[in-house]
C-alpha cells in the first residue's frame, strides 16, 4: 500500500500536504497551467488586505545566494474585489483554498476574517502578522505576543475556520511567540515568513530594491525554517505548515520530520514551475523510502539524543 | 504541459551560442513540445534559467527574462528560437558560456506583442533594444509590410551585425559616430516623423530614449508602444515583482500585461535599472 498523504491540520482536510505559499502564486490563477495546480494539496492566496495596496517602488526583486529578496509591499486587490472577483475564480481552481490577511490593526484582520468567512470560499485563514515590506502592522504585530493574542482573538470571534499564525523567524524566541498564538485559539502555525534582509550595489552605493530592504526566501533560509518548525512544534504541538526553501522531495521530508504537517513552496515556483506538482507526486515513495507509513506519522519524528543542550541556541 | 495557447515550461538545447559584438551574443536553442505552442510573437519573451541544475538549482532560483530576437524555425520537431543577450550579470554571464548541446529550461512564449497590424511602421531601437525590433522588422519583412527602422549604438563596433539582413529601410546611429549618423537615435525621430505618415512607432531601448520618443510621438498624433525591462520572479504575473507604476491608473504589470505597452500608460524612469 503506498504511503498515505493525507493531512488533517485542525480541520484543514488536504489530499495532499503541497501548498503554494502565499504571494509566490498570485491568487493561483496566474500559475495554474504551468505548476499543474490541480495536483497539489493547495494554494495560500496572496495577502489581502482591507484597502487595496499599490505596494513597494520597482525594483522588487533581487537575486542573491541560494535566494532571492523581494520587496513587494503587500500589493494586492483590496478586500471587496478579493471577495468579490478574485475568490470565486480562484475556487474554480478545484483546490483548497487558504486566505492569507494582513491587517494594520486588529479591527481589520476582524473584518478580513469575517468578509472572507461569509463567502464560503476559504478552507482556511491564515494571518500574516509577520510581512516584513510593510511599515504598520507587518513584522511588529509578529513580535509582540499581545500583539498577536488581540489578532487570533479578533479573528476566532469572526470565523471558526481553521486559522493559522503565520510568523517570522526573526525574533528573539519564536516558541514564545507560538505559544501565545496557541494560547488565544490559534489552530496552527504557518512557518516562516521570508527573512528581513538588504541588498546593495556597491557601485552606485545604493540598494538593490527600491523598498531598500527586503524579505529573504529560497534554500538561503532553509535551515532557518526547519529550526523554527522544530521548536514550536515541540513547544505547542500545533499543527504547522511549514516553508523556506523547500526545492524538492527531501527537503519536504526535513519539514516534515521537524514538525510540519503541510509544506509551503513559494520561491521554486520562479525556478521551476513544476516543482511543487513533483514533490506531491514524489512524496509517497519518499516517504516509503525511508520506512514511513505516511505523512501523519512522520510529523515531529525528529530523533535528538540526550535532552540537556549546553551550547549553541 | 499546458493546453494551446498558454506558455509552457519546457526544455530547450542551445544549438549556436555567438558573440556577436563585444559582450553581447546571439543564442538559438532549439526548443521541445513545440506542437502545443503558438509560435512567439515579436514582443515576448521567455524566462529562461540560466543557469544548469547542479543541487537542484539551489544556488540561483531566478530565471531570466529574454526576448525573443528571431525564431529560426517553427514546426513540431524543428523548432527553434533565438536570443540576443548582453552579459550584464551572474545570470547571463553564465547563458552566454553555455557550449551547444547545453540544456536549459525555458517557460514562454510569454507577455503582449507588439501590435503591427498596420503599416508603414517606425521602429527605434536603442542598443539591445534591437532585440525585438529586429524580430518585428524580421516579421514585416515576411509580410512584404513596410517599415523603417532606426538603429542607435554606442559605436560601430556593437552594431549589430545581422541588420543587413532586413529588406526594409534601416538607418545607423552611433554614439561616437564611428558608424552612421552620430548621435542619439532619438535625436533623428521628430524630422522622420515629420516626413512620412506613421501608422505607429515600436520603441525599445533605454528609458530616456524611450520617453523621448514616446513624448515626440505623441506630439506627432502617432501612437507608440514601448518594450520595457524590468526584474522579474514569475514571468506570468503572480509575485507582482516586475510592477512598476503607470501614468494614470496604479500599477503596470510589466511581465503579464507588458512588456510591450502603449507609451501614454508609462512613466518613464530618470535611469535604467540595472
Amino acid at each position: 500500500m503506498s504511503a498515505d498523504l493525507n493531512v488533517d491540520l485542525g480541520g484543514l482536510k488536504l489530499e495532499n500536504p503541497v501548498l503554494l505559499a502565499s504571494g509566490t502564486a498570485g491568487y493561483g490563477l496566474e500559475v495554474e497551467r504551468t505548476a499543474d495546480i490541480g495536483s497539489l494539496g493547495g494554494v495560500i492566496l496572496k495577502s489581502v488586505t482591507v484597502k487595496p495596496r499599490q505596494g513597494n517602488p520597482a525594483p522588487r526583486v533581487w537575486e542573491t545566494a541560494a535566494g532571492m529578496l523581494n520587496s513587494i509591499g503587500l500589493e494586492n486587490v483590496g478586500l471587496d474585489e478579493f471577495c468579490e472577483t478574485t475568490l470565486p475564480q480562484a475556487a474554480g481552481l478545484g483546490v483548497p483554498l487558504v486566505a492569507s490577511i494582513a491587517g494594520t490593526t486588529v479591527r481589520e484582520f476582524a473584518s478580513l476574517a469575517a468578509r472572507i468567512h461569509e463567502t464560503g470560499l476559504v478552507k482556511a485563514i491564515e494571518t500574516n502578522v509577520s510581512c516584513p515590506n510593510v511599515e504598520k502592522g507587518g513584522i511588529q504585530f509578529g513580535v509582540d505576543t499581545g500583539a498577536i493574542q488581540a489578532v487570533v482573538t479578533a479573528v476566532r470571534e469572526n470565523s471558526d475556520l481553521p486559522l493559522f499564525v503565520k510568523l517570522s523567524a526573526a525574533v528573539n524566541d519564536i516558541a514564545h511567540l507560538a505559544l501565545a498564538a496557541a494560547q488565544s485559539g490559534a489552530t496552527g502555525l504557518s512557518l516562516i515568513n521570508t527573512v528581513p534582509g538588504l541588498a546593495i550595489d556597491a557601485l552606485k552605493r545604493r540598494p538593490r530594491l527600491g523598498g531598500v530592504t527586503g524579505g529573504l526566501s529560497g534554500p538561503a533560509i532553509k535551515p532557518i525554517a526547519l529550526k523554527a518548525v522544530w521548536e514550536c512544534h515541540r513547544a505547542t504541538g500545533l499543527p504547522i505548515i511549514g516553508g523556506g526553501g523547500i526545492f524538492d522531495v527531501n527537503d519536504a521530508l526535513e519539514f516534515i520530520i521537524a514538525g510540519a504537517s503541510a509544506l509551503a513552496m513559494g520561491t521554486v515556483l520562479f525556478k521551476d514551475p513544476c516543482r511543487p506538482a513533483a514533490v506531491a507526486r514524489e512524496l509517497a515513495g519518499a516517504l516509503e523510502r525511508i520506512g514511513a507509513t505516511g505523512v501523519a506519522s512522520l510529523v515531529g519524528t525528529l530523533k535528538v539524543e540526550g535532552t540537556g543542550k549546553e551550547c549553541g541556541s | 504541459m499546458s493546453p494551446a495557447g498558454g506558455p509552457v515550461d519546457g526544455e530547450g538545447t542551445v544549438t549556436r551560442s555567438i558573440e556577436v559584438t563585444p559582450g553581447n551574443f546571439l543564442i538559438e536553442m532549439a526548443v521541445e513540445s513545440v506542437g502545443l505552442l503558438p509560435s512567439p510573437r515579436p514582443g515576448q519573451f521567455y524566462m529562461v534559467d540560466c543557469f544548469d541544475g547542479e543541487g537542484g538549482g539551489r544556488e540561483h532560483v531566478l530565471r531570466r527574462p529574454l526576448s525573443v530576437n528571431e525564431v529560426p524555425s517553427w514546426m513540431s520537431g524543428s523548432a527553434s528560437v533565438s536570443f540576443l543577450v548582453e552579459v550584464t550579470g551572474a545570470g547571463t554571464r553564465s547563458l552566454c558560456s553555455m557550449p551547444p548541446g547545453s540544456r536549459v529550461r525555458l517557460l514562454g512564449p510569454l507577455g503582449v506583442a507588439f501590435d503591427i497590424s498596420s503599416a508603414p511602421v517606425l521602429m527605434v531601437a536603442g542598443g539591445m533594444g534591437i532585440a525585438p525590433l529586429f524580430f518585428a522588422a524580421r516579421v514585416m519583412d515576411e509580410r512584404g509590410a513596410p517599415y523603417e527602422l532606426m538603429a542607435g549604438f554606442k559605436t560601430g563596433a556593437s552594431v549589430y551585425p545581422r541588420l543587413g539582413e532586413l529588406k526594409g529601410e534601416f538607418q545607423l546611429w552611433t554614439d561616437d559616430g564611428s558608424e552612421g549618423v552620430v548621435g542619439m537615435v532619438s535625436d533623428g525621430v521628430e524630422r522622420k516623423l515629420s516626413k512620412s505618415d506613421f501608422s505607429s512607432c515600436l520603441a525599445c531601448g533605454p528609458e530616456a530614449m524611450m520617453a523621448h520618443v514616446a513624448a515626440l510621438c505623441e506630439e506627432a498624433g502617432v501612437p507608440c508602444q514601448v518594450s520595457l525591462v524590468s526584474r522579474m520572479a514569475c514571468g506570468t504575473g503572480a509575485c507582482r515583482g516586475c510592477v512598476r507604476a503607470a501614468r494614470s491608473e496604479g500599477n503596470i504589470c510589466v511581465c503579464s500585461e507588458g512588456p510591450v505597452f502603449d507609451s501614454r500608460r508609462v512613466v518613464f524612469h530618470g535611469s535604467d535599472e540595472r
